[in-house]
């Protein structure tokens, strides 16, 4: 005799395994701080590569102000002003990431709760069946 | 409503029973259309514009997730402004490439939307993007309309541009990156859509979430408003081109959209709502429980009229005495 309910439960899940479930099992394989930590590293390195592109585009838009200046700018003033942007624009980066991040790993980890409570009464309900 | 109702559930079981075969389709006809409208759009590479190519290319697009049909559709768009210039096609691929490692990261899964908000600019329908997109996605799909929003402008300014781009000589590369980059971040009518679907669409996710009786049609509402003011204030504080007129036309159509969605994928039947109040040993819990609008499919019966041909044959054989010595039921008799 089939057990309706035991069906959909297992369809339920298996529907989140191979969608959502995914990424949220590979999620929940992490302590909170190593993956907001670790997503937040990849974020310094991303941002560092934008900033290095829109560096590139500034030069590009005013190469010819920045050969006129090259001589007769101070270098250790400029690279201070660069270093500082660098900074900031990487710094204010990280921390959306740490907060998006953050939040990103409770939801799936509520997610992933629910989850496990399912498998769980499905567990539970096999192991009746093989008792009685 | 209740044939509504019917036609939804024959819509939905039909889905669900050629999901296997409509999901590709439906991938191939999306990335085939967005390739053909890069091809129409700009067009500058003669090679990209052969039919076979964009065939393999959707045909490829049809076994792979959204991102590689996003990928694919900025490929071309890069090539084609190669064949402009190699400066817009310098640009252009950084500039994607920014979007990419900025933005894409906090949105990973809203591909379809990169891609389905040009394709709504194309065909002159961009203000039924955010309430659509704010019921089926999550506030990262707001960066994802964002992305698509700068996309389309900053492809429609070079095709619009294409002469004064092609005409400047090999001399002039810093003037024509400083004019592609002007007309790209100058475009007053790109950041007043760029704010107001980003705001539009988290507004719409984040009321459609709420555990209040009919979330999303309020959602709806509220996106809708919210879109039609936030669009015509940005428009006057960036001096924008937008007409009053097309704005709140434009925002109907996507309220109609809206509610088209909200149909198909939340539609509950409030009148028959509960509400529950029970304990355990460690909480106290307050339910509400909904039920979802649905009607039985009523079934068909088909009830046979004449007999079947092939056992009218059997019983003229019969007659004729082709199955002598078999009973009625093929058994031998003695």
């Amino acid at each position: 005799m089939l057990d309706q309910e035991k069906i959909i439960n297992m369809a339920r899940l298996s529907s989140y395994e191979n969608n959502e479930g995914r990424f949220d099992i590979a999620t929940g394989t992490y302590f909170r701080g190593d993956y907001v930590g670790l997503h937040v590293v990849r974020s310094v390195i991303c941002a560092t590569v934008s900033f290095g592109i829109i560096a590139g585009l500034y030069a590009l838009y005013n190469f010819e102000g920045l050969m006129t200046d090259l001589y007769s700018v101070d270098m250790t003033a400029f690279a201070k002003q660069l270093l500082t942007r660098y900074i900031i624009f990487t710094g204010v980066y990280a921390l959306i990431s740490y907060v998006v991040y953050s939040v990103r790993w409770h939801v799936t980890r509520k997610r992933l709760k629910g989850y496990y409570k399912s498998l769980k009464y499905l567990g539970r309900k096999y192991y009746m069946e093989d008792e009685f | 409503m209740s044939t509504l109702l019917v036609i939804k559930q024959n819509v939905k079981m039909f889905v669900g029973r050629w999901q296997m075969v409509l999901v590709p389709l439906l991938k191939f006809l999306l990335s085939l259309l967005t390739l053909t409208v890069v091809n129409s759009t700009l067009g500058y590479m003669g090679r990209l514009k052969s039919f076979p190519l964009v065939l393999v290319a959707a045909l490829l697009c049809s076994f792979m997730p959204w991102g590689f049909t996003a990928f694919v559709a900025v490929a071309f768009v890069v090539l084609h402004m190669y064949a402009l210039s190699m400066e817009c096609a310098l640009v252009m691929g950084a500039v994607f490439l920014l979007f990419y490692l900025l933005f894409s990261r906090f949105a990973s899964r809203d591909q379809l939307a990169v891609i389905l908000t040009p394709l709504c600019f194309y065909f002159h329908v961009p203000f039924a993007v955010p309430v659509t997109a704010g019921l089926l996605g999550n506030p990262g799909t707001a960066v994802s309309v964002g992305i698509g929003t700068a996309g389309w402008y900053m492809i429609r300014f070079v095709s619009m541009n294409e002469d004064l781009l092609s005409s400047l000589s090999d001399q002039e590369i810093n003037q024509r990156v400083r004019t592609l980059i002007d007309g790209v971040m100058g475009n007053r009518d790109m950041r007043v859509l760029f704010i107001a679907f980003s705001l539009t669409v988290l507004a719409v996710t984040l009321i459609r979430r709420l555990s209040t009786d009919h979330a999303w049609t309020i959602a709806i509402v509220a996106g809708s408003v919210i879109e039609i003011l936030s669009v015509l204030v940005l428009n006057i504080m960036f001096n924008g081109s937008f007409s009053v007129f097309a704005v709140i036309a434009g925002t109907l159509a996507g309220t109609a959209a809206g509610f088209v969605v909200e149909f198909f994928c939340f539609n509950l039947d409030y009148a028959r709502q509960e509400k529950l109040q029970f304990e355990d040993d460690d909480y106290y819990y307050y339910v509400k429980a909904v039920p979802k609008m649905a009607v039985a499919v009523p079934e068909k019966r088909v009830r046979r009229i004449n007999r079947h041909r092939r056992e009218e044959n059997y019983a003229e054989d019969y007659a004729e005495g082709y199955y002598e010595g078999y009973g009625e039921n093929g058994s031998e008799q003695q």
